[in-house]
């Protein structure tokens, strides 16, 4: 199976192929992503072919240099952010990006989970969910949100204790 | 404490249950798959990006502006030749110099020598103009430059110089 880097120089030769298997191998990461920032079905969809049409046109000549999710989570996050713009002008950003979803009608350790994590601040509850859910190195954090290392991992930190210190979800920690 | 103020020697995410991971994917689970026509969309963009142009569909896009530019071109470098300076400054046919217009027939009846005004060997309007500024500031005038013998120096006598010049230029 070829890597992320060797699709992206069959992609740069023309071969649009490539670009459907790399399509493939993303696709559902992105949209996950798309739908935690729009929390719409609709929306998602919309956010992945345009985030996907933006990296198209990237060809030939595109170069890699992180990893491809690492490249494509700021992507998927301003196209969201556009996206829920125009449905809400006047909102805050992190009032339009970070919405936890509707737990009514879900077991109750999620609806609880969802409670602690509205409790977080905004740059925390994201760097949680990009170690977390997006599966994102550290490392890919930082270059993603361009923050330093050392930010990422405060953050991280900060946010854990916060979850460790909550009795919602104190079960989610081994010490 | 801000989180830019704390040094990490290890991961903090070290003491962490993989269910935390589980739950929370749980949680942002989106409510339906991608449905096929989107991959099919993606997939037809693909394709169309990477569909090699046609030579002559590339060659066709710069013939229309080309063309364009080529007729305004023609047109300006026609119209420029036409009524730009140098169709009013390119010299007037030389002056018939006297000797050779006493030659031509159907002369006024004006002697050449006379329609000499400033005495440079031709006749032309400038020797009218000469005429013209002697008579309005009322210098004193040659006798000779009475082209009609009517004993005065004046605007008719002007005229009469005038014409001499075109008749000449024109060869007539």
């Amino acid at each position: 199976m070829k890597s992320d880097h060797e699709l992206i120089e069959s992609i740069n030769a023309g071969d649009a192929d490539a670009f459907e298997t790399l399509y493939q191998r993303h696709r559902d990461w992105v949209y996950r992503l798309a739908w935690r920032f729009t929390g719409d079905h609709q929306d998602a969809l919309d956010v992945l072919q345009e985030t996907f049409t933006y990296l198209l046109q990237k060809f030939p000549g595109f170069e890699l240099t992180a990893s491809m999710t690492t490249f494509l989570y700021p992507v998927v996050k301003h196209v969201s952010l556009n996206l829920r713009r125009r449905r809400s002008p006047g909102r805050a950003d992190d009032d339009l990006l970070n919405a936890i979803p509707d737990t009514t009608r879900s077991e109750t350790s999620r609806t609880e989970l969802a409670a602690a994590l509205s409790a977080l601040p905004p740059a925390q509850r994201e760097v949680v969910l990009m170690r977390f859910l997006d599966g994102l190195s550290l490392a890919e954090i930082s270059t993603a949100l361009d923050i330093p290392l050392n930010t990422t991992k405060s953050r991280l930190y900060n946010a854990l204790q916060k979850l460790r210190e909550d009795p919602r979800t104190r079960d989610y920690f081994l010490d | 404490m801000s989180d830019t103020e704390r040094h990490f020697d290890n991961d903090p995410d070290a003491n962490v249950s993989p269910r935390f991971a589980e739950d929370l994917g749980k949680l942002f689970a989106p409510d339906r798959p991608v449905p096929s026509h989107v991959d099919q969309a993606v997939a037809e963009a693909a394709r169309r990006h990477f569909a090699p142009r046609p030579r002559r569909l590339w060659w066709l896009r710069w013939t229309v502006p080309a063309t364009a530019a080529a007729a305004i071109l023609v047109a300006a470098s026609a119209w420029w030749f036409h009524t730009g300076p140098a169709s009013q400054s390119a010299p007037a046919p030389s002056a018939p110099s006297v000797a050779e217009a006493s030659r031509v027939e159907g002369l006024a009846k004006v002697s050449l020598i006379q329609a000499d005004i400033d005495g440079n060997g031709t006749v032309n309007i400038l020797d009218a103009f000469t005429l013209a500024r002697h008579v309005d500031a009322q210098r004193p005038s040659e006798t000779s430059w009475d082209m009609n013998a009517d004993g005065l120096v004046d605007r008719r006598d002007v005229d009469t110089v005038a014409l001499a010049a075109v008749r000449l230029n024109k060869g007539v």
